[in-house]
């Protein structure tokens, strides 16, 4: 099997154009809240999702459905709905890359990916 | 949709991949990944516990209504880009990392389960903490209860609060990532020197040999605590955005230098930061569930969760909550999350109708497999093992309790395997909870783990407050209760010295039953009630027939860094590598010194990485 560093460029191409880049401009300041507000009066927040319903359940689909990826990024209330298809881009990669593994599964992708690294 | 509504839930690419499957609102089956394929909190996709469930349900692919899967993964994926964003420039690694971690498996997962099937299924998805949540609630004994959970991570929340009546489930509030309970406690296992997401059992153990002298430093420093519970940290003291370690170079300056090296002497520093995170955590749980209580209304409290595994802590909401009935999920952790997302797709996706049941619908969380008399002479046939037969269950239960009250340590297999992290009796190492010398001599002879770590006693449902300052039932090990202190010897731990001798405390009695009383006098309670495991429940009879004492000492059935025997050739193994001296295989006894001298290579302790 042969070590294809597409996909691992282009998901490093992918942090350093779409996500730093961006950032040094508009750094998102609901990303993250990384010390504590003392003044607050609770950290909790409202529950993102309360209840699913069976439309919601069913909605989902795993990543290979490349085609609904981004419906669903922007449905489920991600921010990074701009860059859906450079992510889809690297999931077509990763997935090319896994069906020339030895067999093929799941099972042997993660340490395949994590070989390419 | 079948008319046998059989759902499958499955749970991986986390920790402790599982699969479960309820039939008709049943839950008939469920086990983790690691039974079967041998490795601690396999995370991988859980091909055999899958084929287990089928089996089990005696359905094949086409009689499944539909699987259900634990996790959001889109939601995952956002969550990596926000932290990676945040700590930017620097999270270029841990991006990667993440990211190759959340994709992972999951982009197979259509396919792996068509492997194992042989055909597609409709597959849903339910959100980390719902399953969770779902898991806690549905197979309670409640009809309405509040629902906390608390962990490391899910796609965003690592906590929730929830109410659920009859067949719904609602979230109300929740805590997101960065900001975790289950992070703060892994970060001090990390420094403590125990492994991440295996060693917090070992740090909620080593607790009582210290003092919370810096629970103080870590709420003015590492945490907020507001007075409902909701918490924030202080993300100067942790690197695990990064992706590189738990804690950063300011966590070691405050408690005074680096982490403590794995396996090497654990220090007077390290017992009191045991203590001192066990105390925290247990304070802001305390707080959380009373928030909850009044959120809800309720007076029944469900956890589930890796931190609702953190049985101290339960003991204390018991004690000082505001809550008349508790129940925590079993299997708490990632496992439990296939159960979860499964009855959530039933219960709420399908609308299925909920029936509570008096003793929770979990089955005593007796979910494995069963091995048959036939399948288990055939493996002691092949391996030429000299063995005796008792078919009756109370002539057999006598001949065991004899073994015990002479001292002997016993692996017993019997029935189904438990569901969750804890043995309760159906894979367990069971012993004479009177002996001095049992602690000692189960974690050093049999088990290979540390000396101080404590043993967990079972004890008859209608005998635990003669021996337990606790009026409730604890069937699945997951609180902590003190012994009762009419009991208790004049012991009194040392907590100023620095070079503790462990194994001379551990060998010092502390009550009467001292094999199952911890150094601060505390135990992990598993109750038997005879409608959960007649057979355990005959056997602590016969045993306290003879001794007078209701009481047995119960681990669980392996070694340090072995996931728990499923099968009778798993046990065999574990028992000619240990001093175990008599192993019980359903009707079929095994003495050790009755058996052929075998191979005393001890070269397959590096099969199982250390925990």
């Amino acid at each position: 099997m042969s070590l294809n560093l597409t996909s691992a460029a282009m998901i490093r191409a992918f942090f350093r154009e779409e996500i730093c880049k961006p950032l040094v401009k508009n750094r998102p300041q609901d990303a993250l809240n990384f010390a504590p507000d003392k003044t607050a009066d609770t950290y909790y927040v409202p529950a993102r999702r309360p209840r699913m319903s069976r439309a919601d359940m069913e909605a989902m689909v795993d990543l290979s459905e490349l085609d609904q990826l981004g419906k669903l990024w922007e449905q489920s209330g991600c921010r990074f709905s701009g860059e859906i298809d450079t992510l889809k881009a690297i999931t077509q990669a990763l997935l090319d890359e896994s069906r020339d593994s030895d067999d093929g599964t799941s099972d042997s992708l993660s340490e395949y990916v994590y070989q390419m690294w | 949709m079948t008319s046998q509504r059989n759902i499958l839930g499955v749970s991986a690419f986390y920790h402790d991949s599982a699969a479960a499957i309820l039939s008709r609102g049943e839950i008939v089956a469920a086990a983790q990944e690691e039974r079967f394929s041998r490795k601690k909190h396999d995370p991988r996709f859980p091909k055999h516990a899958i084929s287990y469930c089928m089996e089990e349900a005696f359905i094949e692919a086409e009689d499944l209504a539909l699987v259900a899967f634990y996790d959001n993964t889109p939601l995952t994926i956002d969550r990596i880009i926000r932290n990676s964003t945040t700590v930017s420039p620097q999270g270029e690694e841990c991006f990667s990392n993440a990211l190759k971690s959340a994709l992972g498996g999951k982009l197979h997962l259509r396919e792996s389960l068509k492997n194992v099937l042989g055909q597609d299924r409709p597959l849903w998805f339910v959100d980390h903490h719902i399953s969770h949540s779902a898991s806690a609630f549905f197979p309670s004994p409640f009809e309405e209860a509040a629902v906390v959970t608390a962990d490391g991570v899910g796609e965003h929340a690592t906590l929730s609060i929830g109410y659920g009546s009859g067949n719904t489930l609602d979230l109300i509030s929740e805590i997101n990532y960065p900001h975790s309970l289950g992070l703060l406690y892994s970060a001090f296992t990390f420094y403590c020197g125990f492994k991440v997401n295996s060693g917090e059992y070992k740090l909620m153990g080593l607790a009582p040999y210290g003092k919370p002298i810096y629970a103080d430093l870590i709420e003015r420093h590492l945490i907020d605590i507001k007075e409902d519970g909701s918490f924030a940290l202080n993300m100067a003291y942790f690197d695990f955005p990064l992706g590189q370690s738990m804690i950063s170079e300011k966590f070691c300056d405050l408690f005074g230098g680096p982490a403590r090296e794995r396996e090497s002497v654990i220090s007077r520093r390290e017992m009191d930061l045991a203590a001192s995170v066990q105390a925290v955590t247990e304070k802001i749980m305390l707080l959380i569930t009373n928030h909850a209580r009044k959120l809800t209304g309720s007076k029944n409290l469900c956890m589930a969760g890796g931190v609702a595994l953190n049985c101290v802590a339960t003991g204390k909401i018991w004690n000082f909550g505001d809550f008349d009935q508790i129940w925590v999920q079993p299997a708490a952790g990632d496992a439990g999350g296939a159960l979860g997302a499964a009855l959530y797709a039933d219960h709420v996706g399908l609308g299925s109708k909920r029936t509570v049941q008096a003793r929770g619908s979990q089955n005593a969380s007796y979910l494995g497999r069963r091995y048959s008399p036939g399948s288990i002479q055939a493996v002691l046939d092949r391996e030429k093992v000299v063995y005796a037969q008792a078919d009756n269950v109370e002539a057999r239960n006598r001949l065991i309790a004899k073994a015990l009250a002479d001292g002997l340590i016993v692996g017993h297999f019997s029935g189904r395997m438990e569901f969750g992290p804890r043995a309760l009796g159906a894979r367990s190492i069971i012993g004479d909870p009177r002996s001095v010398e049992m602690q000692s001599k189960m974690n050093l002879s049999i088990k290979f783990r540390e000396s101080f770590r404590p043993f967990a006693p079972i004890i008859k449902y209608d005998r635990v407050s003669d021996y337990f300052d606790f009026q409730h039932e604890s069937p699945y090990m997951l609180v902590v209760a003190p012994v009762n202190e009419a009991r208790r010897t004049d012991f009194e731990l040392n907590l100023n010295e620095d070079n503790m001798d462990m194994i001379k405390i551990v060998n010092h009695p502390r009550s009467d039953i001292p094999a199952v009383t911890h150094v601060d006098f505390s135990a992990r309670l598993q109750t038997v009630h005879p409608e959960d495991n007649p057979e355990l429940y005959g056997l602590l009879n016969e045993f306290e027939n003879l001794t007078g004492v209701p009481v047995l000492v119960n681990t669980s059935f392996n070694v340090r860094g072995e996931p728990i025997v499923e099968s009778p050739a798993d046990a065999l193994r574990c028992f000619f590598r240990t001093e175990m001296d008599l192993l019980i295989l359903e009707n079929f006894l095994i003495f050790k010194d009755k058996q052929a001298a075998r191979d005393t290579d001890m070269s397959w302790k590096g099969e199982f990485e250390l925990d």
